[in-house]
């Protein structure tokens, strides 16, 4: 099978058509169907979700939040029985941890390394295989391994991960392991830096003090890198005399030997130290000024009072529901959906309708002149003429025709700024006074939608105390936590007398403070400057663009083409309706869209501005003609 | 060689007609909904002025009591546009009510009393608003169905269309009186 498997692999290395193909089809195989799969699977409970819920929403969305913590709370308890979660620091790679060890050495004239382990160790649950790991540079050879005096197979494997696999299918519990095997050449003949000091946790004696018969100078090993939470003992047996005078000299080469360690004969040292996992904060939090002691893991009691799920899941729907009231101090994206509407909404004028959908300004210009020559106040004499499309016949003419104080304040106000106290006025030489009107309309229009609630006027403060209470719940949060499980045992349930454990159940309480600063972090950013009111006008300005579109643009470019300005076409200009429309209205009277200019513009802006917004030369073209209407 | 790049062409084809045929389904799709949607405005509209019918023949019979026979045509118009459910019986219910609504608006000018009452020209009013959306959502109405009466008869969209059974949707034209000229008679 394997042969076959081979020759299908040369033949399609030889065919790359064919490999594309197969690659292609493997990629839609393994990729496309699971995600269509997990996509419907989604969209099928999110329908159910969201049928099913009451409500407005906020009560769906503290709902949801919930629903999401619950799911979050299954995923710690699911992830703590298999890895490390996510976000929580530990010592120890898996949930097991170790009660006592004695490491018995016996350092052999070859340079080899005999050890006989006895460690107890509980595991907090089944697992398939407990792993002794090893340095990857040192393959052993086990010699024998029992489990509770029962003698169980073992391998030793060299890999990513070396070591010794003590026994498969271990159910959890306590488990006295006894465990020997041999290093082959764990002494080397030369040390570089004989002073150097050891890493903690690593076994390194260096021997050119004594008078060994062997040029041996450093021996290396490793204990259990797991948790331990009690008693370690290390007997070297080396093959020469060993003279240890004092402790200091001890753990001058044993960096973890404590008070107990002794000198047992002239060839035999044995270490000891007692472990403890501390209760540390994570490496992040850990540069916080954590007051000394609050870290200690004897401050802790086990079998303390309710679940932690308690103390999460209320952070958490407190996050939650200061996320959704930040979003719903502004616009719920979605709420309302695309529907048709026949007039207006609110009666708004079309500037304002362009600035809540956010058009251009010039379409904003366009929307102005056109509801002008809607109202038969201007004359656009520029739409009876063929254009030539060259400059010198850009001779389009506004003429105001009536009082322009019959539009709107901001539209109105636009054109008596164009006017500038003067009976006649050509747009072609307004220059830079043209750019500051069209902006100031902006601002005017977006003036009067803040005065009438549609667009949020508290935006940044929200966002800043937003951003405030983030900080304050992902610095703050975890100190606190820390402060109460250290100084207040009953804060959180401990079951097991592991550190690990301990530390484990402070996890994730930290981890809910992180989400909770993370979610209102981003609420606090998402802080959208529309307000629902805005965001649902919004919504029914688009309806009436899509009324546009569907029932009345034939309509509109028919009479538009023929010289007339219905009164639906400024509001055809601003929503931007057709294409085809906007921009021969916008090459008209074109207007600088922006200040820096990034995006091209039609018309005057872009001959008057150059990319960084300084107007470099005056207009080219002449775009038309302000005669008479109301001195500003 | 040839067998494979025929099967990698022919899967590759396949996965993009196959694209295509979801694109364009999807889009028929969205298409006949718009029409409903606008239809089922048309209707709300409708039933708007239906509600509206009643009170104007109760207030005319207050004035104008002995002009039973208009104000029957008129309920009964009423009552046949009111069973109609598709467009096409829609716009036959709507000319014979129009028909009939216009008589009722000729014999009510005959009585200024009637004409004076401020319950009536409340009515009128109603009525104009609601012929006025009305009308903008038979528009709306009658431009969705031209999208998607012109996406499912062209091509390649109409192979679609015909594979996966979508019909022909009907325009909601005007009432027949609108559209005939007046004519005048010295």
């Amino acid at each position: 099978m394997n042969d076959d498997i081979r020759l299908a692999i040369d033949w399609l290395m030889a065919h790359p058509v064919a490999l594309i193909g197969v690659v292609a089809a493997v990629f839609v195989v393994v990729t496309v169907v699971p995600l269509l799969a997990l996509s419907l699977v989604f969209h099928v409970a999110g329908r159910t979700i969201a049928g099913g819920l009451r409500g407005g929403p906020w009560l769906r969305g503290v709902t949801i939040v919930a629903l999401a913590a619950l799911l979050l709370g299954g995923l710690h308890l699911w992830t703590t029985r298999t890895s490390t979660p996510l976000l929580i620091y530990s010592e120890g790679p898996a949930p097991q941890f170790v009660e006592g060890a004695v490491y018995d050495l016996t350092l052999e004239p070859d340079g080899s390394l005999l050890v006989t382990e006895e460690f107890t160790v509980t595991l907090a649950r089944d697992l398939r295989s407990p792993f002794r790991p090893l340095r990857r540079d040192q393959p052993a050879t086990v010699l024998a391994l029992s489990d509770d005096d029962r003698p169980i197979s073992a391998q030793a494997w060299i890999g990513p991960q070396s070591g010794i696999r003590l026994g498969t299918g271990v159910t959890g519990g306590r488990h006295r392991y006894r465990l020997t095997y041999r290093l082959p050449a764990t002494t080397k003949p030369a040390m570089k830096q004989p002073e150097r000091i050891c890493p903690p946790f690593s076994a390194c004696t260096y021997l050119t003090d004594q008078r060994e018969p062997l040029p041996v100078q450093r021996v290396s090993w490793r204990p259990l890198p797991w948790p331990v939470a009690g008693e370690m003992v290390v007997r070297w047996h080396f093959p020469h005399p060993y003279q240890l005078e004092t402790l200091a000299a001890l753990n001058a080469r044993f960096t973890w030997a404590e008070p107990g360690s002794r000198q047992v004969d002239d060839r035999t040292v044995e270490v000891r130290r007692v472990s403890a996992v501390p209760v540390t904060p994570p490496p992040w939090l850990a540069t916080l000024a954590i007051p000394e002691g609050m870290t200690e893991a004897g401050t802790l009691r086990p079998d303390a009072g309710a679940s932690w799920m308690v103390a999460v899941l209320p952070l958490l729907a407190l996050a939650g529901a200061a996320a959704v009231r930040l979003r719903m101090g502004g616009a719920p994206a979605g709420l309302a959906t695309l529907k048709a509407e026949y007039q207006p909404p609110d009666g708004l004028p079309a500037t304002a309708l362009g600035r809540l959908v956010r058009a251009r300004r010039p379409a904003l210009v366009a929307a102005v002149l056109a509801a002008a020559a809607s109202q038969g106040v201007m004359r656009v004499d520029a739409l009876h003429r063929p254009r030539t499309g060259l400059p010198d016949q850009h001779d389009d003419e506004f003429t105001v025709t009536g009082s322009i104080e019959t539009l709107p304040a901001a539209e109105a106000l636009f054109l008596r700024r164009l006017l500038h106290g003067r009976s006649a006025v050509r747009l072609s030489q307004l220059e830079g006074r043209l750019y500051e009107a069209t902006e100031q309309l902006e601002t005017d229009v977006q003036r009067a939608l803040v005065a009438g609630g549609y667009f949020n006027r508290r935006r940044e403060v929200q966002r800043m105390a937003g951003v405030a209470l983030a900080f304050a719940l992902g610095i703050g949060g975890p100190y606190v936590t820390f402060y109460l499980v250290n100084r207040f045992p009953t804060f959180l349930p401990v079951r097991h007398g592991s550190p690990a454990e301990r530390l484990g159940f402070t996890e994730p309480v930290l981890a809910a403070w992180v989400l909770a600063a993370l979610i209102v972090l981003f609420a606090a950013l998402a802080v959208p400057t529309i307000t629902r009111k805005g965001a649902m006008t919004r919504s029914r300005a688009r309806g009436f663009a899509e009324y546009l579109r569907t029932a009345e643009l034939s309509r509109i470019e028919h009479a538009a083409a023929e010289g007339h300005a219905p009164p639906l076409l400024p509001y055809a200009l601003a929503l931007d309706v057709s294409r085809e429309l906007t921009e021969r209205w916008q090459a008209l009277a074109g207007a600088p869209d922006n200040r820096r200019g990034r995006r091209r513009t039609l018309g005057l802006g872009e001959a008057a501005f150059g990319d960084d917004g300084i107007l470099r030369q005056p207009l080219l073209m002449t775009a038309g003609t302000v005669q008479g209407g109301e001195p500003g | 060689m040839t067998a494979p790049i025929v099967v990698g062409a022919s899967v590759a084809l396949s996965l993009v007609l196959l694209l295509w045929f979801a694109l364009t389904y999807n889009r028929l799709v969205r298409l006949r909904h718009r029409v409903r949607d606008a239809w089922a405005d048309v209707d709300v509209v409708l039933k708007q002025r239906y509600d509206l019918i009643p009170n104007l023949v109760t207030t005319v019979k207050g004035y104008a009591a002995h002009e039973a026979a208009v104000l029957d045509a008129v309920s009964r118009a009423r009552a046949a546009a009111l069973g109609a459910t598709t467009p096409l019986e829609r716009t036959q219910a709507e000319g014979a009510l129009e028909r009939s609504l216009r008589s009722l608006f000729a014999v009510s000018e005959a009585y200024p009393t009637l004409q004076a009452s401020a319950g009536f020209q409340q009515l009128m009013t109603a009525l104009a608003e609601t012929e006025s959306t009305l009308q903008s959502a038979r528009r709306y109405y009658n431009g969705t169905v031209r999208d998607y009466n012109t996406a499912r008869e062209t091509l390649p969209t109409n192979i679609i269309a015909g594979v996966a059974g979508f019909h022909a949707e009907s325009m909601f034209e005007a009432a027949v009186p609108e559209r005939s000229a007046p004519r005048v008679a010295f």
